[in-house]
């Protein structure tokens, strides 16, 4: 008879985000707005606005000049002000002031000593061990203690200029927490304050129920995030403020396609080509006039032409490309003088869910084209119809990539991938060394597995991607899976992780293994009712090792690498290679 | 996360190329001034091709030490290793005097080596070749894999062939004659050795030939059956190719310590029964 460990079952909201969050912290907090106008019969009884506020938030004390958050982190929570007033860094600012630390590797001995002390149990977990929390990027203990960085002497960093203020009742670091993407600025506390920390799960719940959160989020993003994000465009780079300022003011936000993309991912990846394409909303149609420039804010938009009776993928561009400039160029300047304006050559088509900024072609012509460096200018003017490079960014597709290529890694949305597994099957003698070398690394449990869609004479196995669009992150009940500091690895937590499986079921590539644990005596771990206790499991870049993934660096024949699919250039010439 | 940066294959094989010849070059160069000089070059290159012996054989070491990554890629231990077992090919030669050494224990050393050295040029061959026609079937599968995918495959035409069993006997018959064999017998050794995609044709051959004889209806049975055909031979196919790659490698490693062992011996009899005029 198999041995079994009786455990305890985990439940969402078994690890409250913040466990000293009281009841008279929720009535205080359901008193101040935006949740005093707020219907709780718009709340599903399985999450109800009170259990929301009790289990998914806390309330931080911030002194003067603690750091909240922190530009380029990758943050999960989004902040409400409920008293005090917080300051914005308009610029970036030196990592060092920031606390930063890297991620925690592993020493020389606990390196050397995988050699000999993997457990030969597959799966076996250490949970009498107690985890500490590593993460040690304070330079002072508050009274909770809690550690904190906080800056020193502000006016001597940065100028009045460079900083924005925000007071009571105020939320911030929403769009982050919900797009998945790094913190936009550094914020910091202007005396003391008191925020609300609302972890992107209940946030996700807060905006699904209450269309006044919903709006006033959107509205939030055109008040605060804009400007920083078009800061960010490297085609408005080097722009006076001025310009910025009016960009911002005639710029409009739009949204395509679903948040929940990856629900509907595998069905439509079902059907055949034509019909997919077919299926994504038009940001831009091929023909129609070239009313302004498209600049993506996040996800991925397919550049496509037709071609017959169909459509044919030319490229894919993500975040911080833009779409439109090659027309804007040469309506403006045509060549010949007597040519009539020439429309959009190309469609753009939005994967998934794309968020999109316009700006008015009068406004490009008057506030980006005067300072574009020549350079950049003459990158975009190049335009031929026939050609296979991109009529979009410089990071375009390359010539050297055929388009049968382009058009699978595009409909198998493997575009997502910023450390995608490539596999050169021609050099690849099957002797799985990357696997062996995987488990050696992960206590003798291999986190990827060497089989996957091929394109060419390329596989694309399945190990996790680190995608750009993390969507199994969504729907994480206790926020086990999450991108790290620094590294920008989304890793798994195996001690919140409660076996939902809610990940595995959102990654549209499989790469995310439900594995039942064992403890080291290879007694199986079950619960109360003897269910078997189930985590989540993917390939986590041997984020805490030094030297990068084992797989890559065990591959003899060269056959394997790691490469960001956004990277068209050195992906081009990895496969050509 | 970091950009990687990618080189040319064909650059670096010919940057690798000129410095394995200029290290080489030099190195003959020295035992060439040791022999002018008449010092003994028996001990210099012998101790040499021990060297790199050795360093040869740390390669499969280094594959279990795949945790230490301080200790360099695999890829970059592998084309050190190709490089110096070609260097000591040469070393070998020109350590036994381009003849065929006297006595028993050498006599056996040199077999061994050359032995190894052979199935290292095969071994090299091979992780070259057989890649590209692996990928050429247009299917990949894992080696571990294959038994119990292959008994699913006959399951699945044994299932085939129930069925259409109910309105003919005609594909059943066929079943039984020529595909039974195929589906549930392993291949032979010969095919094992040397993979050809006869059987297949002729299999494939006669179920076109069945075609004629068979009814309407039971035309897509028989086009499944052929399928499944083609499915079995590219598995066998991989189950030859995988196979054969990871047994020369365990041919090479296995003969590498009888190597090692000898090389020692020799070492201590050498030093032993170094007599001669000083």
């Amino acid at each position: 008879m198999k041995q079994l460990t009786i455990t305890q079952r985990p439940n969402r909201w078994d690890e409250p985000f913040g466990p000293e969050m009281s009841n008279a912290d929720v009535d205080k907090i359901m008193s101040m707005p935006p949740f005093a106008d707020m219907d709780e019969a718009q709340f599903p009884k399985s999450i109800p606005l009170r259990s929301l506020l009790k289990n998914d938030c806390r309330i931080n004390v911030y002194d003067d000049g603690d750091i909240i958050i922190r530009e380029g982190d990758y943050g999960s929570s989004a902040f409400l002000i409920l008293n005090g007033e917080i300051s914005v860094a308009l610029r970036s600012l030196p990592r060092e002031l920031l606390g930063r630390t890297p991620s925690k590797k592993k020493n020389w001995f606990e390196l050397v000593s995988q050699i000999w002390g993997n457990s030969p149990v597959p799966e076996a977990r250490n949970y009498h061990e107690e985890i500490k929390d590593t993460d040690t990027t304070g330079a002072r203990v508050d009274r909770e203690g809690q550690t904190r960085i906080f800056l020193q002497d502000i006016p001597r960093i940065l100028s009045p200029d460079e900083i924005a203020c925000m007071g009571k009742g105020e939320l911030f670091g929403e769009m982050a927490a919900l797009t998945r993407s790094p913190r936009s600025a550094t914020i910091f506390s202007n005396g003391r304050s008191e925020l609300l920390e609302i972890r992107w799960q209940g946030l996700r719940d807060l905006m699904k129920n209450s269309p006044a959160i919903r709006e006033y989020t959107a509205q939030q993003y055109r008040d605060h995030s804009l400007n920083s994000h078009l800061w960010e465009t490297d085609l408005l780079d080097g722009l006076p403020e001025e310009s910025i300022d009016a960009i911002t003011k005639s710029i409009e936000f739009k949204s395509y396609g679903d948040f929940d993309w990856q629900n509907k991912f595998r069905t439509m990846s079902k059907k055949d080509v034509a019909s997919q394409i077919d299926g994504e909303p038009i940001i831009a149609r091929e023909g129609d006039y070239a009313e302004g420039l498209l600049l993506i804010r996040n996800g991925f938009a397919r550049v496509s032409q037709r071609y017959g009776d169909g459509h044919r993928t030319f490229s894919y561009i993500g975040k911080g490309d833009v779409f439109g400039m090659k027309e804007i160029l040469n309506n403006l300047s045509p060549n010949p003088p007597t040519q009539s304006p020439i429309p959009w050559q190309y469609s753009l088509r939005a994967m998934g869910y794309v968020d999109v900024l316009f700006i008015p072609t009068p406004v490009v012509e008057q506030y980006i084209l005067p300072d574009l460096d020549p350079k950049v200018k003459a990158a975009y003017s190049t335009f031929h119809r026939t050609s296979s490079s991109s009529p979009t960014s410089s990071n375009a597709m390359s010539s050297e990539m055929d388009g049968d290529r382009i058009e699978t890694l595009v409909q198998r949305r493997l575009i997502n991938g910023e450390q995608a597994m490539l596999i050169n099957l021609d050099r690849c003698t099957r002797c799985d060394d990357c696997v062996r070398a995987c488990a050696d690394a992960h206590d003798g449990n291999p986190r990827f597995i060497r089989q996957g869609p091929i394109v060419g004479n390329h596989m694309i196995a399945h190990a996790c991607m680190h995608c750009t669009d993390p969507v199994c992150m969504i729907g994480c009940p206790t926020g086990a899976i999450a991108r790290e500091h620094g590294s920008g690895v989304v890793n798994i937590n195996d001690r919140t992780c409660i076996g939902c499986g809610t990940c595995a079921q959102s990654c549209p590539y499989d790469n995310i293994r439900m594995v039942e644990v064992f403890d080291r005596e290879q007694r199986q771990l079950v619960d109360d009712n003897q269910l078997p206790i189930i985590k989540a499991t993917k390939c986590d870049l041997c984020v805490d090792q030094s030297g990068g993934p084992a797989c890559q660096n065990a591959c003899p024949h060269d056959a394997l690498v790691r490469l960001n699919m956004r990277e068209v250039d050195v992906l081009s010439q990895w496969l050509a290679r | 996360m970091n950009s990687t940066k990618v080189e040319s294959i064909t650059r670096r094989r010919l940057r690798h190329i000129g410095i394995f010849l200029s290290a080489l070059a030099l190195a003959l160069s020295l035992v060439w001034l040791q022999h002018n000089s008449l010092g003994d070059t028996g001990f210099s290159t012998g101790y040499v091709l021990l060297g790199a012996v050795v360093f040869l054989a740390l390669y499969s070491l280094r594959k279990r030490l795949s945790v230490l990554r301080f200790l360099g890629s695999s890829s970059a231990w592998l084309h050190l290793h190709i490089y110096i077992a070609l260097g000591s090919f040469v070393f070998f030669l020109v350590h036994i005097g381009f003849r065929i050494p006297q006595g028993p224990l050498e006599q056996l050393l040199a077999v061994m080596f050359v032995m190894i050295s052979s199935s290292g040029v095969y071994g090299l061959y091979i992780t070259r070749v057989y890649p590209k026609r692996l990928t050429a079937t247009k299917q990949e599968y894992i080696f571990e894999q294959l038994p119990v995918q292959q008994r699913a495959l006959m399951l699945e035409a044994k299932q085939i062939v129930l069925q259409a069993s109910t309105q003919s006997d005609t594909l059943t018959d066929f079943y039984m004659s020529r595909l039974l064999p195929f589906f549930t017998q392993s291949r032979s050794l010969w095919y094992l050795a040397f993979p050809t995609g006869r059987t297949r044709r002729e299999l494939m051959q006669d179920l076109r030939k069945l075609d004629r004889y068979l009814a309407l209806e039971l035309r897509p049975s028989a086009m499944s059956l052929g399928r499944l055909v083609q499915k079995k031979d590219d598995m066998d196919f991989h189950f030859a190719l995988q196979g054969k790659l990871k047994l020369w490698l365990f041919f090479h490693i296995g003969c590498t310590y009888a190597l090692l062992v000898l090389a020692a011996l020799h070492t201590v009899l050498a030093h032993a029964f170094d007599g001669g005029l000083r």
